[in-house]
């Protein structure tokens, strides 16, 4: 149940943090599987804590990127919120999860998009005129042609707002969340203002 | 507000009592023609106030019903605004919340309209849908109505990832304080017997589960403890689930009073003493061993706690305990064991407690039980002798 650390999985993730060195990776290198892995020395403890931070920001975008949708077969998103170097994993999450649709994903960095191979790059062209341009060039997808009509942000935020129990609405238990993950609670906000945590292209 | 929305707001709100905290499946998917993947990290999409996470679609496809449990929002003798989705419209508006990564999968339960049969109809129906026409391949987890035919019970579970069946109650006689209709043994044990058939034949690969509804009828630990170590023992159940009764307006039951508070703290030991005897293999036995005379979990005490002070193999010595004994030992759960144990075989030995500390052990709730480097933390009663 419990996901094991393991030493390839925290020397990958830590290869994408934005502050790691190669000077640091080299020495998490030499530290044995098992101490490592198992948190023996402090050293240990810092990459896995830098890996769980790296993991951490892909997470959060894996559970709350909205994603917009083009008929022309294209599901677009936009964050500006994204530290370190996830957005290839990120693009191979939703390539797996949609693999016949275009993914397209705004960072700081540039626009991705991903295909079969490799990760294409779009420095300083924003996201709408990548996306127009592809538009223009790809026919209509059926599937995204149907789901296109309706408003499903508003279906969300009717959703979300039913599973509220209002005997449970306890501040202690909200409080007793992890951190990491407080930012994004629909605690006395609504799930609109929750999506505001991402910027979801209209 | 349009009816759609309309409808989820009706049947989300009916269906929020219902629990489920997995929504992932080992259903390995592949081609390119699919839309989904049932993805096995969990992802929660929002987060309630009380801190639940929202991941799956969850809803109903009616609140129309012919049983008359007194606790439940969808009793038929409640005047509440009773909708049912189309299949197609079901369909359509999971997938367009699915592909915009608003929902992790479908939850689907429902009230029985007409019969169970009828409904049940209309529920393959919109699964059928989104199997066969939208390709979908993602975690769907499916409730199997009460007084389901086994026919349609195999069709729910060729179709579903997991499929559940709420016992609600301990027993028959508890079911018969609460509802005049519904049969326990025709209407639940004997669907839940069909569940375990079929997958036994290799049907949903995440497994059937159930729900108890707690402080309904009185009933105590020891009868919903006992039922699910039955239920765990005759129909292999992947887990159970414990809801803290909600007296809800509408219903017969909606001036009981009830204690939130109270409530939900036995529901949250419920679930320590599942946690336990599913995860930690203490007996059942021994679990019993804790409850009062009344069949009650004590509630000013965690239940490890009091199964460790029951227990005469502490302390133990860190550096020489199995991982099972280890587990016994309250504030040491499954990672921080697993990393003692593997720290060992590099010959690494714990010498303080922030070596523990680091590993992830709460040194608060495990000190008075552990050795560590020869050492002890003993009360000052026992040091003054």
């Amino acid at each position: 149940m419990f996901r094991k650390i393991e030493k390839k999985q925290v020397l990958e993730s830590l290869s994408r943090h934005k502050d790691v060195t190669i000077d640091f990776l080299n020495q998490i290198k030499r530290i044995p599987k098992e101490i490592l892995e198992n948190k023996g020395n402090d050293l240990a403890e810092k990459a896995i804590t830098m890996s769980q931070e790296v993991d951490s920001d892909l997470h959060a975008h894996k559970a709350f990127l909205r994603l917009s949708v083009s008929p022309h077969g294209i599901l677009f998103a936009k964050s500006d919120k994204m530290k370190h170097y996830n957005e290839e994993v990120l693009l191979k999450f939703f390539q797996k999860r949609f693999p016949r649709l275009i993914i397209l994903f705004e960072s700081n960095r540039g626009v991705f998009t991903i295909n079969q191979d490799s990760t294409l790059v779009v420095p300083n062209i924003p996201l709408e005129e990548v996306l127009k341009e592809l538009e223009e060039q790809l026919p209509l997808n059926p599937l995204l042609t149907d789901l296109n009509e309706k408003n499903y942000h508003k279906l969300w935020e009717c959703f979300a707002q039913s599973q509220i129990i209002q005997g449970r609405r306890t501040s202690k238990q909200a409080v007793s969340l992890s951190k990491k993950w407080r930012r994004a609670v629909a605690e006395d906000r609504s799930p609109k203002k929750l999506d505001e945590f991402f910027e979801t292209p209209s | 507000m349009g009816s759609l929305e309309r409808k989820i707001e009706i049947l989300g709100d009916a269906s929020k009592f219902d629990v489920c905290a997995s929504m992932a499946s080992p259903r390995d998917v592949s081609g390119t023609r699919r839309v989904g993947n049932p993805d096995k990290i969990g992802i929660c999409h929002a987060f309630a106030p009380d801190g639940r996470c929202i991941s799956l679609f969850k809803v109903l496809m009616t609140n129309h019903c012919i049983y008359d449990c007194k606790y439940c929002v969808n009793n038929s003798g409640n005047a509440k605004t009773k909708v049912m989705f189309e299949p197609v419209e079901l369909a359509r508006a999971f997938m367009g919340l699915y592909v915009r990564n608003y929902v992790e999968g479908l939850f689907l339960s429902s009230g029985v309209w007409r019969s169970a049969t009828d409904t049940v109809e209309r529920m393959i129906e919109a699964l059928m849908l989104l199997r066969n026409k939208y390709n979908f391949q993602g975690y769907m987890h499916i409730k199997v109505l009460p007084g389901t035919n086994k026919e349609h019970i195999k069709q729910l579970m060729e179709l579903a990832d997991r499929v559940s069946l709420n016992v609600e109650l301990p027993s028959a006689s508890r079911l018969s304080e609460v509802s005049s209709t519904k049969n326990y043994e025709t209407d639940i044990i004997k669907c839940q017997k069909f569940i375990h058939n079929f997958i036994k034949e290799g049907l949903v690969p995440a497994g059937q589960t159930t729900q108890f509804v707690i402080g309904t009828t009185g009933e105590s630990d020891y009868e919903i403890v006992e039922r699910l170590h039955w239920e765990y023992t005759n129909f292999d159940l992947k887990r159970g689930y414990f809801s803290a009764f909600t007296p809800i307006k509408g219903t017969p039951l909606e001036n009981t009073k009830v204690s939130e508070k109270r409530s939900r703290k036995r529901e949250n030991f419920l679930y320590r003493v599942d946690w336990l005897y599913r995860r930690y293999n203490y007996k059942i036995d021994g679990i019993f061993s804790i409850m009062d005379d009344n069949g009650m979990i004590p509630s000013n005490i965690d239940p490890k706690v009091s199964l460790a002070l029951k227990d005469d193999i502490f302390p133990l010595d860190v550096n020489e305990t199995s991982y099972n004994e280890l587990l016994r030992v309250p504030g040491i759960g499954e990672t921080s064991a697993r990393r003692i144990i593997n720290l060992r075989k590099v010959n690494k030995k714990i010498q303080h407690y922030n070596d523990l500390q680091r590993l992830g052990v709460v040194i608060k709730r495990a000190k008075s039980f552990l050795i560590v480097n020869g050492r002890r933390q003993s009360r000052i009663k026992e040091f003054f002798g």
